[in-house]
């Protein structure tokens, strides 16, 4: 700011101005260990040494509003508030790089984010769209199970039918009477594989379900 | 204390000009208040802008550099924000000692110490954009309108401050994210 800092005066001392080299002394060991708080307010008469602790004072400023924004703007970026950018207005220098680095990389992590929730996006509508399809599929199959489950019992009720008159009919109707428990007994058996059918396809639906969330949850 | 009572008071009755003064963009104002508001620290260019010595300023409230055209309620915003612990960014006119302004885009943030409890609050005041300086000047404006139509203080600035939060939902953004969209940074 100051392009030509003052010089010391013929009556300057350390001495005289102890109060500040020794608060100067406690702020700059302060700032190096990480404390930014710290700044000196007992600024001296003397140009000079006033001018001492103010540029002491304004580097403390400087690089406590670069350490400030470059926290903060990754914060936001890391909770995808992308819009919270380091402000590089005021950062002069080195400081002003710094942060337009941290923009850079801002705006990278930005453009992936896109790219993740454009790509999550599609994952979410082939999930959706596989889940439809096992599930029509699920339905054609009970339909089907269901149509077996009538032609069954159509087939039961024949064979009771034919046992009927198989015994009216006597010793003649001997061997039709094996013929009819024998479709009795083939017609409970594929009534016992239907029901297994069904219930291996509500195991499949809900592995399907399952394995299609986990997907969508990724 | 009562000296610095005494000056908000002189600087209540300061006549607002229409000078704007305006700093670099490789400078910030730089002030620490404590937890009331009242100033602590303040840099060089806090001093040179405002117009105030630094003598002035160190444990003067920070409304000494109110400008009466201001509405309340970004105020208002402002410390509910910041006694929250979170940060804000927002666009001010301030006013010098004497009578001047100068508009800032102030980034406030609590400062806290080790166990986490705020102990402060820290602002770095930037040279603002000129777009959104009109762009705010323009908001501002109707806030204060709203603010002034009411004789309760209180009602004023309730009215006021909802009037900024209906803005904010129409524009579908936080005040933050408003003072982004207009700043080139």
């Amino acid at each position: 700011m100051n392009s030509s800092s003052p010089t010391l005066e013929s009556n300057s001392t350390i001495a005289g101005n102890r109060e500040m080299i020794d608060e100067a002394r406690a702020v700059c060991r302060s700032a190096s260990r990480g404390d930014l708080e710290p700044r000196i307010h007992a600024i001296p008469s003397d140009p000079a040494f006033a001018d001492l602790a103010l540029s002491i004072n304004a580097l403390l400023d400087t690089t406590d509003a670069f350490v400030r924004e470059a926290g903060a703007s990754l914060q936001a970026a890391a909770d995808q508030r992308f819009y919270r950018k380091v402000v590089t207005r005021g950062m002069p220098g080195s400081f002003k790089r710094g942060s337009d680095i941290i923009n850079q990389a801002s705006n990278q992590l930005s453009r992936q984010e896109e790219i993740l929730s454009t790509a999550r996006q599609e994952r979410l509508e082939i999930c959706d769209e596989l889940n439809r399809m096992v599930e029509e599929s699920a339905q054609r199959i009970e339909r089907v199970v269901k149509n077996i489950d009538e032609i069954m019992n159509g087939a039961r009720v024949l064979a009771l039918n034919a046992t009927i008159e198989a015994a009216r009919a006597g010793e003649a109707g001997r061997g039709f009477s094996v013929v009819a428990s024998e479709v009795k007994k083939m017609s409970d058996h594929i009534a016992e594989s239907m029901g297994g059918i069904t219930i291996e396809l509500q195991n499949f639906r809900a592995e399907s379900q399952r394995v299609l969330d986990q997907i969508a949850a990724k | 204390m009562e000296q610095t009572l005494t000056l908000v008071q002189e600087q209540r009755k300061v006549q607002p000009t229409e000078v704007e003064h305006v700093f670099g963009l490789e400078e910030f104002i730089v002030s620490k208040t404590n937890l009331q508001g009242h100033i602590t620290y303040a840099n060089e260019v806090f001093c040179r802008v405002s117009g105030f010595t630094r003598e002035e300023l160190i444990g003067a409230p920070h409304v000494l550099v109110r400008h009466p055209s201001m509405p309340r309620c970004v105020f208002k915003l402002l410390w509910d924000t910041i006694q929250d612990g979170r940060e804000i960014f927002a666009y001010i006119k301030n006013m010098c000692r004497n009578g001047d302004h100068y508009w800032v885009l102030a980034h406030v943030t609590p400062t806290f110490d080790r166990a986490g409890k705020t102990v402060g609050y820290h602002s770095n005041r930037r040279s603002p954009d000129r777009q959104a300086v009109q762009f705010f000047e323009k908001m501002y404006g109707l806030l204060l309108t709203i603010e002034e139509t009411h004789t309760d203080r209180r009602a004023g600035l309730d009215a006021s401050y909802q009037e900024l939060l209906h803005i904010l939902n129409n524009e579908g953004k936080s005040y933050d994210e408003l003072v982004f969209s207009h700043t080139r940074i």
